[in-house]
């Protein structure tokens, strides 16, 4: 019964808004179809290639890399004897591993000593670069501008530095910390 | 009758094109999402992430730093032929004139300059330009009055691909 009322219904409502149904030939009126089928699926088989392509993601994280690794590196190259507390809570934040160990140790007496020398160190990182880099782990490369002013003897220049250091990178809980920072000692006879 | 029902109707005799148009739209922002994935700086930036072509960029570049940044008083032919080769552009010309006063003062004070790479990281790397950050060591030994010293340098070099060898076109030191 349902199923009459409402077939009756349809074809009243097909009269009513179709009364003649357009004659358009067949291959129009699968073409549309038939191309948006196909941006479909190239659309999409395109967008899931450059979504989990390796050498992109790759890219990605070498970029957040140099970021995180300039940032981190500028940190562990300043401190203020003002600050003393503050400046080593701020180089544990960017560090992890024996590094983060090492520096967790600095103990009252050292830190004494670093607020006595009244010296304020800025870190500037001058270029840098990705040496190595994975998901996980990264090496990194930079050349840093180091300026030391010497509040003991206020009335001269500060002293400016240029330092070559290379790092190596941890990916922990969403973000890169300092594993290493050395020096690139010269190294020729 | 339901208002679903009602709906259906009218949307029915233009299902077809209504479907189409959601197939093309999902369709193309598909392509411009994979265009915007590779296009972005970071996926075209080659530097690392193309292995063999950074490795090739590194040891080039750091072979032709050695070869122009060293320097033998006696037999500086080595030294100048080597600037042909893999310099061009602005470090050309910085070169030569860098050259020729040493050429001025080097047989006096027998100079001999021997330089060697730390480290050569790729910062950017297309298929035909790289941008490096080289930690380079070079000694200077003068036989005149025994004098020797070693200076750590930090260089921001340019290179670009010319007839599928890399000559460094910008050097500056850091």
């Amino acid at each position: 019964m349902i199923d009459q009322v409402e077939s009756a219904d349809e074809a009243e409502h097909d009269i009513e808004e179709t009364p003649e149904p357009p004659r358009t030939p067949r291959w129009r009126r699968y073409a549309l179809p038939a191309v948006a089928a196909v941006v479909l699926v190239v659309g999409v088989f395109l967008w899931w290639r450059a979504a989990t392509d390796e050498q992109v993601s790759l890219a990605q994280t070498r970029d957040e890399v140099l970021i995180a690794a300039t940032q981190n590196i500028e940190t562990m190259n300043t401190l203020d004897y003002r600050e003393v507390d503050a400046g080593l809570d701020a180089w544990l934040d960017v560090t992890t591993g024996t590094l983060h160990d090492q520096l967790a140790q600095v103990g009252d007496e050292e830190r004494q000593l670093l607020a006595d020398q009244k010296k304020i160190s800025t870190g500037k990182v001058v270029d840098a670069a990705v040496f190595s880099v994975d998901e996980e782990k990264a090496t990194v490369v930079a050349s840093v501008e180091v300026t030391v002013k010497d509040d003991a003897s206020p009335d001269e220049e500060p002293t400016i530095k240029r330092n070559r250091f290379t790092s190596d990178l941890v990916y922990v809980d969403g973000t890169w910390l300092l594993e290493s920072l050395e020096q690139v000692a010269v190294n020729i006879s | 009758m339901s208002a679903v029902k009602q709906t259906l109707d009218a949307v029915r005799p233009h299902l077809v094109l209504i479907l189409s148009a959601l197939m093309l739209a999902i369709g193309i922002v598909g392509l411009w999402t994979a265009y915007d994935l590779r296009s972005a700086d970071a996926a075209q930036n080659l530097a690392v992430v193309d292995e063999d072509a950074t490795a090739a960029v590194q040891s080039e570049v750091s072979r032709a730093l050695v070869s122009v940044l060293s320097y033998d008083y006696s037999d500086p032919t080595p030294t100048e032929q080597a600037a042909d080769e893999v310099l061009a552009g602005d470090a050309r010309e910085e070169y030569d004139k860098l050259f020729a006063s040493l050429q001025e003062r080097a047989p006096g004070q027998q100079l001999v300059l021997t330089a060697q790479v730390q480290v050569a990281a790729v910062k950017t790397l297309t298929d035909d330009s790289a941008e490096l950050l080289v930690f380079l060591d070079q000694s200077s030994q003068r036989a005149s009055d025994q004098e020797a010293s070693v200076s750590a340098a930090q260089l921001a070099v340019d290179a670009e691909k010319v007839g599928g060898v890399w000559k460094v076109t910008g050097l500056t030191p850091l």
